[in-house]
This record gives structure tokens, C-alpha cells and sequence, in this order.
């Protein structure tokens, strides 16, 4: 079209036909040229289908999954400019490849986050300058299926007012001008029928229609009205609301009714099968890492377990906690340790409960009286068995029973907060311990115990409570200062080993973040990229 | 035995969860919903330990008559009562308000005293930044200002005295803020793999009351 049409402009602009000659030839002579401009106009307005269009079994799945791509003129590159033009995509399967039917839709600007494994396997830079993909669970694996997409887009339909008609009442009547797309509609009891006239059917299976001012609602196509004969066209209902005011229909009332949504053809047809995969290369970053890591973990702890002496900074919560143990045992008064609101398979309570057990140690030699409430059935299991414990490597397990009270309180969590405010407020503990995982109670606890005077250390990996905890205690163990607890308190060396591991992948993580910070910066993006597509270098 | 077989079991357990993590072929794939529900019926049963622990804890405090024993006494009275209404009368599951009497205890009892408590938390808060906006050091005073300058740009008002108000408190929530929660979540997820690899390679043993 466009090396005919720059053919035609360069004979007609050339010179070869003088002005006067072509001028004489009047209408004739611009017939080609205005045929050639209705065709660029009809085109400029069509929709275009998607292209592209490929079907794959999804990677490293547990099968019963294909992904559908498609790439389409108008895709999330364009997002900002064109996004106005097309609303979404319709996906259609078949099991034949001759019946379709549509198992869904993706709107404009998504890909479907399940399958950024796929594209990440492709090679694909970046999804958005990919294809746009949707994931469809399909019944067998093995068994092929066939797809194929069509663009929806808004119409320029005018707004058309339908009289609708009581149950019973057949008589579609006709519009005269074509460019109309609704006729008369029928009432019944819970649906509105009207037939539109125009309809392709080749292009249209569904429409939007908007009736009344504001509310709209899907119509589809039913295939059960048989055409009145003369009657080309296709009938589509509207499931009425059932509750609202605003979907009633009055009968012998007109409406207003336009469609706003059309289709674009067809996209070609493709094939694929599902199947279940035996390894996730995806995931071999993951693998890479954590085999690196505890490579790492484990020469740091050989190097301790051979002796060497390793400097770890002083952690101020974890100095203390002598100090808090002391405290309470001059004043008498027992210690409050409270092991977080969460279960037992969150690594913070397992370092809470890391910590219950080194504290408890010094509170058996001490003799000071020991209070933990639970919020966990299990958790308190185990503490129990953590307490005796420690009871028992300072040489008196008989003090446990007496010193100790570990009780299951509620898993409530205002109610476990209240209950904790009254332990505090009736026991008065001098030092009050916050490990492990805290919610919106943290600071309801934590202002108590400080209005009580207790000192007060606290520890999670809640980001969202530390800012509570720093206000209202003492002294807060951030983030990971929780899992170094333990090795801290302990001084033992595969632990301290552990701790030096995590601090040299610490020092790799940082090192790798600043020359990202400066690569990006300066405008080279490559380390950036090696990260993105470390794992393409797999195969699927 | 006692202390091998247990971290045998973890090593074991531990990496077969791993390795369904790699493989997405049956049974790996469905080995994390099948523990969960594992979990999910043992934390059934162990409620018979919690409330045995309930029980207990308060039947000590009235029969030694601790201080502020009577509060176990109502202790007692709520847990049967809401008990016998609940074995009583049932509940009625799927429904956003239950209308048995076990609905109406969880809904005009339980839950409001929830909110009760909830609530309180406003009031600790305020009193949570009237100790932390106190401008003792450089620091304290840096928190201050930052404080006033986004609670100042997230209300309307803020606009309406300085038109960059909301744009600098929206600078601050999202630049240093999350420069630094992101740093706390990189410490956070490199002591987690830690800790997890510790407990996986039996050198922290917190299951089993003790850490050596």
C-alpha cells in the first residue's frame, strides 16, 4: 500500500503530465488518489489483530499450564501514548481447533506475572518489550489445545435510545439506517433482549452495552433465539440485577443503549501441550547462591573450630542483658520474657527462643523468678524444653518448678497484649524481653512496661515495629542483631563462625550494590543486566 | 539416639523441603500444602495442651491465693461460659454474622473488647512521640524535624501552607526511609538463611531446648 501510493504521489508530483493536462483531466484524474486516501483511512481505523501469536507449555511447572503470547502494535511500549485505543485481549481455546470458546481476557498493559519464567527463558530483556502473555490452565497434560486472540477496543458507537417491551412480545422491528445497532428490545422476567443488526459474525461473539446513564453490563451472545426470518443479525441478553434499583427495566420505557466495546479479527490459530517438568531451572540462581552460602558458612565455622579468634562488635541490647538480669535479681523482682506472636516454624521465634534459652541460664544462677507467657501452644512446648534446659546446665533443674512460669495465655492478639499489661502491671518486672515477631500490640506492651520502669530490650524482624520498639525500650536488637543473638550470648565458635560467614556475604552484597549504584549512574547498565539474566544461560 | 534421631529427622525434613522447592514434579510440588496441613491438624490437638496449661497456671494462683487471685476466678467463669455456648448452640460457619449465641458472644463481646484494646494504641502513640520527638541531641532533633515536616505534608492543611510540603514528605517516606528499611531487610534476609542453615545442619538445635 505504501510503496503504491508513493509511487502514484511521485507520477502525479513528478512532472511528467503537465499541471494544465492533469487539471483538464478534473474528477477522473483524482480518482485514483482519493481511492488510495479512503483506503489509508480505513486502514488508519481498523483494529489491528495481534501477531506473533505462539502457545507453550509453561516452564518448570507441575504441568496443566500453557502460556500464550502475542506481541500486538499497541503493546505496553506504547502504554502512555495509544493505551486509549485498546482495552484489552479475548484468549479462545478449542480442543479441535474448530470450536472455540473464550476462556478469558487480559486487559490492556498486564502480562500475566505466572509467566515471568517464561519470558525470562526466552531471553527476553524485559517483558514489557516482549510479548504480552497469559497463562491458561488446561484439563490433560499431553493433549493438544488451540488458541487464538482478538483485540478488544472502545467503540464509536452513539447512544441510541431502544424502547423495551413486555414478556411476550417478538416483534423485532428493524432500523432503517444502518448505522444504528440496536432494535427494539424485549422485557422478561429476568433478561433484556435486543437484537443488533449490524453485528459481523465473524468478528462478534460478546459485546459491552451500557444502559441507562451509569450502569453497564456484559451482553452475550445467545445462541437458544432463533433469527426472525429477514432478521439478519445477532441476539444478545442482559442478566438483569437483582437487587439494585438502578438495573431495573420498566417496560414500554425507551432506554438508551450503545456498544462499547469492538474486536479486532482473529489472530492465527496455534497449538500446544501441557507437560509436568522434573526440574525448575528457573530456580538455579537460587541454587547457586545458597550452595555458595554454605560453602562460605561452613569454612567460616571450620576456621573457628580451629581457633581463630574473631572479632565481633558489641551489640549494646546484647551487653545488657547481664546488666537486666542483675538488676532484677537486686530488686527482687522477677523477669518478663515474652518470645513474639508468631509460630514456630518463623525463624524469629526460633532466635527468640535461641535467646529465652541463654537468658534462662543466667536467671537459674541468679534465681530470678522467670515469667513466660505464651501466645503459641507449640512455641510454649518448646520454651518449656528450652527453660529446663538451661535449668539444668546451671545445675538446678529442681528451681525450675518454683523460679519459672511458662503458661499458654491466649492467641488472641489484643487479648494476649491485655493480658501481658496486667502481668506487668501486677507482677511489676524489672526487665521486661520483646523477641521475635511483633505485630500492631508491640507498642500497646512495650508503653506499659515502660510506664512501669522496667528496662526493657527488645528484638524483631518486623521492620514496621522497630521504630515502636526503639521509642519505648531501652535498648532494640534490629533485624538480623536477632539471629546474632545467640552467638553472641553463647561465644560459641561455630556460631560466632556463622556470624563472620554472614558478615563476609554481607560485605559481597554491599560491594555488588555500590557498583550497581555507580554503573547505573554513569549510564552502563551491564552488571545490572548480568543479574537479570544469570538464569538464561539454563536450558528449559 | 535421643539427640541424633531428631537432628536426623530435620537434616532430613529440611532438605527434602528444599528440594521440593527445585522440582515441580508430584509429590515434591504438594509437599509444602500436605506439612501445612500437617501443621494445621497437630495445632488442633496441642489447644488441649494450651488450655491444660490455662487450667493449670490459675488453679495454682487461686489455690496458693497469689495476689489479684480473683481475676483467675473470672478467668474460669468466661472460658466455660463461652465453652458450654459454643458445644451448646454451634456456630454457623460461612456466615458474616453469626446469629447463633457463639455469634453474638465473638461479635458484641469479643471483638469490641478487641477494639477496646486496639484503640489504646493511639494514645501510646502519642505518648510513644511526645519521649522520641524530644529534641535532646543532633539526632533526636533531625527525627523531630522530619516528623513535623511529614505529618505536616500528608494532611491537607500542609498543601495549603507550603506547596512543596507533600512532595518533601513523600520524598522523605520514600528516598532515605526506604534506603534504610531496605538495608534492615537485606540484614534481615541474610540472618534468616543463616539461621535457617544452622538449624538445618544440626549446629542450632532450638526444637529441642537446647542451642548447642
Amino acid at each position: 500500500m505504501k510503496s503504491f501510493f508513493n509511487k502514484y504521489m511521485r507520477e502525479y508530483f513528478s512532472g511528467r503530465k503537465s499541471a494544465s493536462q492533469a487539471e483538464c483531466r478534473g474528477f477522473e484524474s483524482r480518482l485514483p488518489l482519493i481511492i488510495v486516501v479512503l483506503l489509508i483511512s480505513i486502514n488508519l481505523f481498523a483494529i489491528e489483530p495481534v501477531y506473533d501469536l505462539i502457545a507453550i507449555d509453561m516452564p518448570y511447572d507441575s504441568g496443566k499450564m500453557i502460556a500464550v503470547g502475542w506481541r500486538h502494535k499497541l503493546d505496553n511500549q506504547d502504554i502512555n501514548k495509544n493505551g486509549e485505543n485498546v482495552k484489552g485481549y479475548l484468549i479462545f481455546r478449542s480442543e479441535d481447533g474448530k470450536n472455540f470458546e473464550m476462556i478469558g481476557n487480559l486487559a490492556f498493559g498486564i502480562t500475566d506475572t505466572q509467566t515471568e519464567a517464561l519470558w525470562r527463558a526466552n531471553g527476553i530483556k524485559h517483558p514489557s518489550y516482549g510479548r504480552i502473555y497469559y497463562s491458561d490452565n488446561v484439563d490433560e497434560d499431553n493433549k493438544d489445545y488451540f488458541y487464538k486472540v482478538k483485540v478488544i477496543a472502545p467503540s464509536d458507537s452513539v447512544w441510541q435510545s431502544v424502547d423495551m417491551w413486555a414478556a411476550g412480545d417478538t416483534s423485532y422491528v428493524p432500523v432503517p439506517n444502518r448505522k444504528e445497532y440496536f432494535t427494539r428490545a424485549e422485557v422478561k422476567a429476568d433478561t433484556i433482549l435486543f437484537r443488533e443488526i449490524n453485528a459481523d459474525e465473524k468478528k462478534y461473539e460478546q459485546r459491552m452495552v451500557e444502559y441507562g446513564d451509569t450502569v453497564w453490563k456484559e451482553a452475550e451472545y445467545d445462541s437458544t433465539i432463533k433469527p426472525v426470518p429477514d432478521k439478519k443479525g445477532y441476539y444478545f441478553k442482559i442478566i438483569k440485577g437483582e437487587t439494585k434499583e438502578t438495573y431495573r427495566i420498566d417496560s414500554g420505557k425507551a432506554y438508551k443503549l450503545k456498544v462499547t466495546e469492538n474486536y479486532s479479527s482473529f489472530s492465527d490459530i496455534v497449538k500446544a501441550n501441557a507437560s509436568i517438568q522434573y526440574w525448575d531451572w528457573s530456580k538455579m540462581n537460587i541454587l547457586i547462591l545458597s550452595i555458595l552460602f554454605s560453602a562460605v558458612l561452613l569454612f567460616y565455622i571450620n576456621r573457628a573450630k580451629k581457633g581463630t579468634n574473631l572479632f565481633v562488635r558489641r551489640i549494646a541490647g546484647l551487653s545488657e542483658v547481664d546488666e537486666a538480669i542483675g538488676r532484677a535479681t537486686e530488686m527482687g523482682r522477677p523477669i518478663l520474657y515474652i518470645s513474639g506472636l508468631s509460630t514456630i516454624g518463623d525463624i524469629a521465634t526460633m532466635a527468640a527462643i535461641n535467646i529465652l534459652g541463654e537468658v534462662a541460664k543466667r536467671t537459674a544462677e541468679y534465681s530470678t523468678p522467670l515469667i513466660v507467657p505464651a501466645y503459641d501452644v507449640i512455641v510454649l512446648q518448646v520454651e518449656i524444653e528450652v527453660l529446663k534446659e538451661a535449668y539444668l546446665h546451671a545445675g538446678r533443674p529442681d528451681a525450675f518448678n518454683s523460679e519459672v512460669k511458662a503458661f499458654f495465655l491466649t492467641d488472641s492478639q489484643f487479648g494476649y497484649a491485655a493480658a501481658v499489661d496486667g502481668i506487668m502491671v501486677r507482677e511489676k518486672p524489672a526487665a521486661n524481653f520483646y523477641m521475635g515477631m511483633f505485630f500492631a500490640e508491640s507498642l500497646i506492651m512495650t508503653e506499659t512496661g515502660a510506664a512501669e520502669g522496667a528496662i526493657q530490650i527488645a528484638g524483631t524482624d518486623a521492620v514496621t515495629q522497630i521504630p515502636f520498639f526503639i521509642t519505648s525500650c531501652d535498648y532494640t536488637l534490629m533485624g538480623e542483631e536477632l539471629y546474632a543473638a545467640s552467638a553472641y550470648l553463647s561465644r560459641e565458635a561455630r556460631l560466632l563462625g556463622n556470624l563472620k560467614a554472614v558478615d563476609f556475604i554481607k560485605l559481597v552484597f554491599m560491594i555488588s550494590i555500590t557498583l550497581g549504584v555507580i554503573t547505573t549512574t554513569i549510564g552502563w547498565n551491564g552488571l545490572a543486566y548480568i543479574f537479570n539474566t544469570v538464569i538464561c544461560i539454563f536450558p528449559q | 539416639m535421643k539427640t541424633t534421631l531428631p537432628v536426623i529427622l530435620t537434616f532430613l525434613a529440611g532438605f527434602l523441603m528444599l528440594f521440593g522447592f527445585f522440582i515441580p514434579h508430584y509429590p515434591f510440588n504438594e509437599l509444602q500444602s500436605t506439612t501445612l496441613n500437617w501443621g494445621m491438624i497437630i495445632s488442633g490437638f496441642t489447644m488441649i495442651l494450651g488450655i491444660a496449661s490455662l487450667i493449670i497456671h490459675h488453679y495454682f494462683k487461686i489455690a496458693r491465693k497469689v495476689r489479684d487471685w480473683q481475676f483467675s476466678i473470672i478467668v474460669y467463669v468466661s472460658y466455660l461460659a463461652v465453652f458450654i455456648v459454643g458445644m451448646v448452640f454451634g456456630i454457623n460457619n460461612g456466615l458474616a454474622l453469626d446469629p447463633t449465641p457463639t455469634g453474638f458472644v465473638y461479635f458484641y463481646v469479643f471483638e469490641p473488647l478487641q477494639a477496646t484494646m486496639f484503640s489504646l494504641l493511639a494514645f501510646y502513640i502519642a505518648s510513644a512521640s511526645y519521649r522520641a520527638f524530644r529534641a535532646r541531641n543532633f539526632e533526636a532533633t533531625l527525627l523531630l524535624i522530619a516528623a513535623i515536616i511529614v505529618m505536616i505534608g500528608r494532611v491537607p492543611i500542609g498543601k495549603a501552607i507550603w506547596i512543596y510540603f507533600p512532595d518533601i514528605a513523600n520524598w522523605i517516606m520514600t528516598v532515605p526511609n526506604a534506603a534504610a528499611q531496605r538495608g534492615i531487610i537485606l540484614g534481615i534476609a541474610l540472618g534468616a538463611i543463616s539461621m535457617s542453615l544452622r538449624i538445618l545442619f544440626g549446629i542450632e538445635k532450638p526444637y529441642m531446648g537446647s542451642s548447642k
